[in-house]
């Protein structure tokens, strides 16, 4: 065991770092199409408090941001966006989503966005992406976190 | 006759010291390959099958408690089909597994799922999930493979179809393991369907597993003649058996059949002689006579009213 972990610790570390940015990758190119399209198509999930709508828009900038993008909002129901965003036609979708929430199964969910609710009451902000889109999903889960942690 | 054979004690020794270190190095497997599943589809399959691998193990040992145990009042012939039961038990449980699984995957390729692997938060980094994944499977590769190896020399000396089985099962898990790391790896190149489709070829391997065990097992409990460890043909020493009894015993009808390790023949329409003996009936060394667990003999009349 020994002499393997020996070889395979640095060959796996290495690996990693040298997949770091390309690896995994999106098998619908979700990232690739908002760095080359300059833009990312956020839904964000109406009925919100004018203060959880603060808190979408930021987490949803802080994405766009981070691939060197401007963020495209629109607003509709959950279920409308959650549509769009099979289809291809929205990049992100941004509302409070519980962590049983029924979506679960048709769309892969963030870890809660740092900045809390101010009401506290409600289901955490989170981000939701396609399913399978694994390079994207890293990216968005990233913003999650507060800076610098 | 119920009784473990001398010669083979020390095997047996090895063999239950070898299934216990399979118990526990399976059971860190289990764990770890649970901590890192996610929603991979070929985790999934590859956690199952080695969930599965704890069953010959712990079926070999309880086997070998029962087959200590002298012959009772209800149980007159002993316990050495216990672990034929069990084994058909696990053999069952096995295909129907692997059943499932190769309903599921497909199912997921049909659907074009694509699986979501995303990332862990790991000493302040994200790492994506299936690294995590491909590490577990690589650990999951070695235990089986050095000891799969050690036991299949043990249960061929012990005429074991439960050792012998299991350590081929064993041999298949690394193929499992490197087809599972392939699958996550694929996921990680884009290719949505490699995850589903290994968790499929998985499958497949568990269900071929589980039907080679039945077989086995089917083949003993069903009074079958004795068969070889390693296919379903009749094994070269119950042959030979065969061929000297009928030589000794030429007006006889010779019928064999197998009782856990042990050979038991059957000699219709002829009268055993003063001077026999399982030593002299047994045409291999010594060192294998205790196979031959009995020879019984019947009388005309009885085998025609068995007829």
């Amino acid at each position: 065991m020994s002499p393997n972990l020996k070889i395979c610790a640095p060959a796996t570390a290495s690996l990693l770092s040298l997949c770091a940015c390309a690896f995994p990758r999106d098998p619908a190119n979700t990232t690739q199409q908002v760095l080359e399209g300059g833009h990312v198509r956020v839904g964000l999930v109406a009925g919100a408090s004018p203060s959880e709508r603060t808190i979408m828009e930021a987490f949803a900038r802080s994405v766009a941001e981070a691939q060197n993008a401007t963020p495209q909002f629109e607003s509709a129901s959950a279920k409308h966006l959650i549509d769009e965003l099979d289809e291809g036609d929205l990049d992100l979708v941004v509302g409070p989503f519980a962590k049983k929430s029924p979506w679960k199964k048709r769309v892969a969910l963030t870890r809660p966005y740092h900045a809390k609710n101010d009401n506290g009451a409600g289901a955490p902000i989170r981000g939701a992406v396609r399913l399978g889109e694994n390079r994207w999903l890293i990216d968005v889960e990233r913003e999650t976190r507060p800076r610098g942690s | 006759m119920t009784h473990i054979p001398d010669q083979i004690k020390s095997d047996i020794r090895t063999a239950k010291r070898l299934e216990y270190w399979t118990i526990g190095w399976q059971a860190s497997i289990i764990v770890v390959m649970f901590l890192v599943m996610g929603a991979s589809q070929a985790m999934k399959s590859a956690w199952a099958e080695d969930l599965l691998g704890l069953a010959p193990a712990t079926v070999f040992l309880i086997a070998l408690h029962f087959e200590k145990k002298a012959p009772t009042r209800q149980f007159p012939y002993g316990f050495s089909r216990a672990n034929s039961i069990a084994f058909l038990v696990s053999a069952t449980t096995l295909m129907l597994m692997g059943a499932y699984l190769i309903y599921d995957s497909s199912t997921k390729l049909i659907q074009q799922e694509h699986p979501t692997i995303g990332p862990v938060h790991l000493f302040g980094k994200d790492i994506w999930l299936g690294w995590a994944m491909v590490a577990a499977l690589i650990y999951s590769v070695v235990p089986p493979i050095i000891l799969g190896r050690l036991k299949q020399p043990v249960a061929k000396r012990m005429h074991d179809k439960v050792l012998h089985t299991d350590a081929l099962m064993q041999k298949a898990d690394w193929m499992t393991g490197l087809a599972a790391a392939a699958g996550v790896i694929g996921v990680g190149f884009g290719l949505w369907w490699a995850d589903s489709l290994a968790a499929l070829v998985i499958a497949v391997d568990i269900v071929r597993d589980g039907w080679n065990a039945f077989r086995i097992a089917l083949a003993e409990l069903a009074d079958g003649a004795p068969r070889a460890l390693d296919t379903n043909e009749i094994a070269d020493d119950a042959s030979a058996l065969k061929q000297r009894l009928e030589e000794q015993f030429p007006e006889g009808h010779v019928r064999m059949r197998e009782s856990g390790r042990l050979i038991m023949a059957e000699i219709a329409d002829a009268k055993p002689g003063n001077d026999v003996s399982l030593e002299r009936l047994w045409p291999g060394d010594r060192k294998t006579r205790w196979r031959l667990g009995a020879v019984s003999f019947l009388p005309e009349r009885a085998r025609n009213n068995s007829q």
